[in-house]
C-alpha cells in the first residue's frame, strides 16, 4: 500500500570541523499517496540530505518527517522504504538476481513469499537473461534497472530515487525515464525523485518542489496536470513548455532582474 | 586459448635454463661450486628419507605457524574494526612486531623456549602476522559507504551487515595479506631452523655448508624456493576459487 510523505518545516544543521552549517531550512513538501514528486534544485542545496531523512538514514535537526502517519524510521524497520541511489550500488560478488533478493534476505522472506516475484521484476526492468550475470558485466544502465528491481522487491510504500540516472546519457536516461514511469504506474506506489533537470521533473512528477540554494527550502511546489501515461512526444507541447517556464522561472526567481533580459539580449542578437 | 602462454612461457624458459646450467656445468663452464641439476635432482632420489626429513618438517611448522597468524591477524583486525580507538594501536603493535629483525629475536626465543616446534611455529606466525593484518583491517573497511547506507535503509542488523558486506568486501584484500604472508612463514621456519632444530630445510643447509656437500646445499636453495612459490600459489588459487566475481569482465548495452 502506498503512503503519503509529509515534512514538516525540517531543519537540518551540520557540524563541521566546530562550526555548523544550515543545509535544510523550515523545509515543507507534501505529496501524496501513489503520486510522483520531484525535487528541483542547484546542486549542494540539500536535495540529497532531504531524500535521505525520508529514508531514515539521518535524522532532521528539528522538524518532522511523516510518512503515511508514522515516522520514517517505522517505516525503514517495517522494509517498506525502496532507495535507488545515484550509483547503483550492487553487491559486485553477487549475481543480479541475487542482488535482487538482497532486501528479501535482510527480512528473513522466503522467495515464495516475496511481496514481488524477483524474477517478474527482473523482467520489468528488462534485464530478462541477465539473472545470473554478475554487475560489473553490465553497463551503467543495466545496474541502475537491477537497483530499481531491487528497490520494488519488497513492495515498498514509497520509492525514493536519489538522481538514479545522472550518470548516464542524455539517450539512455530518456529510455530510463520513460520506463521508470511504466514501472511506477505498474507498482502503484508513492515516488519521490531528486533530480536537476527541469525537464525531467516536468516529465517524471504529479508535484514539483523547487528547492532554492543554500540553505535549502522549497521555493515553490508546481502541480503538473499533464495527462498519463506521459509520452515523449508531450515534451513538445505548449502546456509542457509553460509548465518548465514555470519552474525555471522559480528556480532562478532571486536572480530575476538580470535573467530575462539576458535572454531577450541573446535572442535579439540572434535575430 | 588466451591463457595458455601466461602458464607455458615460465615453464619452457625454467625447462631451457637448466638444460643451458647442466650442459655448462658438465662442459666445466661453471665452479665446482654450481651443482649441475641433475646432481641436485640425484640428492632428492638418492636419499629416500631425505624429502620427510627436510622440506615435510618445514611446510608443517610453517602451516601452523601461518594458520596461527591468520586466526590471531583476523581476531585482532576484527577488534580494529569493531572497536574504533583500537584501530591505531593494533595496526602499531603490528607495525611494531613486524619491524624487530627476525634475525635478532630468533636467537632470543631459541633461548627462552628451546629448540622445539614451538619456537619455529611462533617465528612463522610472526614473519606472516602483519601483512595478514594489514589485508584484513583494510579489507574490512573496503565496502562502499553507499552501500552502508543501502544496508541501513534495508534495516539489516550488524550480523547481516557483517556476513553480506563487510566480510565478502574485505576478500581481495584480505587474499593480498594471505598471498604475501605465505611464503613469508617458509622463509621464517627456515630461519628458526638455522638457529637450531632436529629436522628441516634449513638444518639440512647448515649441514650441507659445513661438509661442503654443494648438490645438497643447492637443493635446500631450491627445494626453499619452490616451497616459497608453492605455498604462494595454493594461497592464489583458493583466492580464484573464492573471489571469482573480481576476473568479470565488461559488456556493453
Ligand atoms: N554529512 C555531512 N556533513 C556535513 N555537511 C554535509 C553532509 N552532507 C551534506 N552536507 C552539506 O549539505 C549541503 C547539501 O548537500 P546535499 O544534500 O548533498 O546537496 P544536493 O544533493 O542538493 O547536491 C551541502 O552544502 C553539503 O556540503
Ligand atoms: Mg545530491
Amino acid at each position: 500500500m502506498p503512503a503519503s510523505i509529509a515534512v514538516l518545516d525540517v531543519i537540518k544543521r551540520f557540524q563541521m570541523r566546530g562550526s555548523e552549517v544550515l543545509a535544510l531550512d523550515q523545509v515543507r513538501l507534501k505529496l501524496d499517496a501513489g503520486r510522483f514528486g520531484a525535487i528541483i534544485g542547484p546542486s549542494g542545496c540539500g536535495k540529497s540530505t532531504l531524500l535521505r531523512m525520508v529514508a531514515d538514514l539521518f535524522e532532521p535537526t528539528d522538524g518532522r518527517i511523516d510518512i503515511g502517519g508514522a515516522p520514517p524510521s517505522r517505516l525503514r524497520r517495517e522494509h517498506a522504504i525502496g532507495f535507488v541511489f545515484q550509483s547503483p550500488t550492487l553487491l559486485p560478488w553477487r549475481t543480479v538476481i541475487d542482488n535482487v533478493r538482497l532486501p528479501l534476505r535482510i527480512a528473513g522472506i522466503s522467495e515464495s513469499n516475496a511481496p514481488r516475484k524477483p524474477t517478474d521484476l527482473i523482467d520489468l526492468v528488462g534485464l530478462k537473461g541477465f539473472e545470473q550475470a554478475l554487475p560489473g558485466q553490465l553497463s551503467g544502465g543495466m545496474q541502475q534497472r537491477a537497483a530499481i528491481a531491487r528497490a520494488l522487491v519488497m513492495n515498498p510504500q514509497v520509492l525514493l530515487l536519489d538522481e538514479p540516472f545522472g550518470a548516464l546519457d542524455e539517450i539512455t536516461r530518456q529510455r530510463l525515464n520513460t520506463e521508470l514511469l511504466r514501472i511506477w504506474a505498474e507498482s502503484g506506489t508513492t515516488a519521490l525523485l531528486v533530480t536537476h533537470s527541469i525537464a525531467e521533473a516536468v516529465f517524471m512528477a504529479d508535484r514539483v518542489f523547487v528547492m532554492s540554494p543554500r540553505p535549502g527550502r522549497i521555493e515553490t511546489t508546481i502541480e503538473v496536470d499533464l495527462p498519463r501515461p506521459r509520452t515523449l512526444g508531450m515534451m513538445s507541447t505548449p502546456s509542457f513548455h509553460a509548465i518548465e517556464g514555470a519552474v525555471r522561472g522559480a528556480l532562478f526567481a532571486h536572480e530575476a532582474p538580470e535573467a530575462p533580459e539576458a535572454g531577450a539580449a541573446a535572442g535579439a542578437k540572434l535575430q | 586459448m588466451r591463457r595458455l602462454p601466461v602458464f607455458w612461457l615460465p615453464l619452457v624458459t625454467a625447462v631451457l635454463l637448466l638444460v643451458v646450467a647442466e650442459i655448462a656445468q658438465r662442459s666445466g663452464l661453471f665452479p665446482i661450486t654450481v651443482a649441475a641439476p641433475s646432481q641436485v635432482w640425484q640428492v632428492l632420489v638418492g636419499n629416500p628419507r631425505l624429502f620427510g626429513e627436510t622440506v615435510v618438517p618445514t611446510l608443517q611448522a610453517a602451516l601452523i605457524g601461518y594458520l596461527c597468524a591468520a586466526a590471531a591477524a583476523l581476531a585482532a583486525a576484527s577488534v580494529a574494526s569493531l572497536i574504533a580507538p583500537a584501530w591505531t594501536p593494533i595496526y602499531r603493535f603490528g607495525v611494531a612486531l613486524s619491524s624487530i629483525p627476525l634475525t635478532a629475536t630468533t636467537p632470543l626465543l631459541v633461548v627462552w623456549i628451546g629448540n622445539g616446534l614451538s619456537t619455529r611455529v611462533l617465528i612463522a606466525a610472526l614473519a606472516s602476522y602483519f601483512p595478514i593484518l594489514v589485508g584484513a583491517m583494510q579489507g574490512f573497511r573496503a565496502f562502499e559507504s553507499t552501500s552502508a547506507e543501502l544496508f541501513h535503509v534495508l534495516s539489516a542488523s550488524p550480523l547481516q551487515r557483517l556476513r553480506l558486506l563487510v566480510i565478502p568486501a574485505s576478500l581481495p584484500l584480505l587474499f593480498a595479506g594471505l598471498k604475501i604472508a605465505a611464503p613469508s612463514a617458509i622463509l621464517g621456519t627456515i630461519l628458526a631452523e638455522w638457529a637450531g632444530a632436529e629436522r628441516g630445510l634449513g638444518v639440512l643447509m647448515i649441514y650441507a655448508l659445513g661438509a661442503f656437500d654443494v648438490p645438497k646445499v643447492w637443493f635446500a636453495v631450491t627445494a626453499s624456493c619452490l616451497l616459497a612459490a608453492a605455498v604462494y600459489a595454493l594461497a592464489a588459487a583458493i583466492e580464484m576459487r573464492v573471489v571469482r566475481w573480481q576476473a568479470a569482465t565488461v559488456l556493453e548495452d
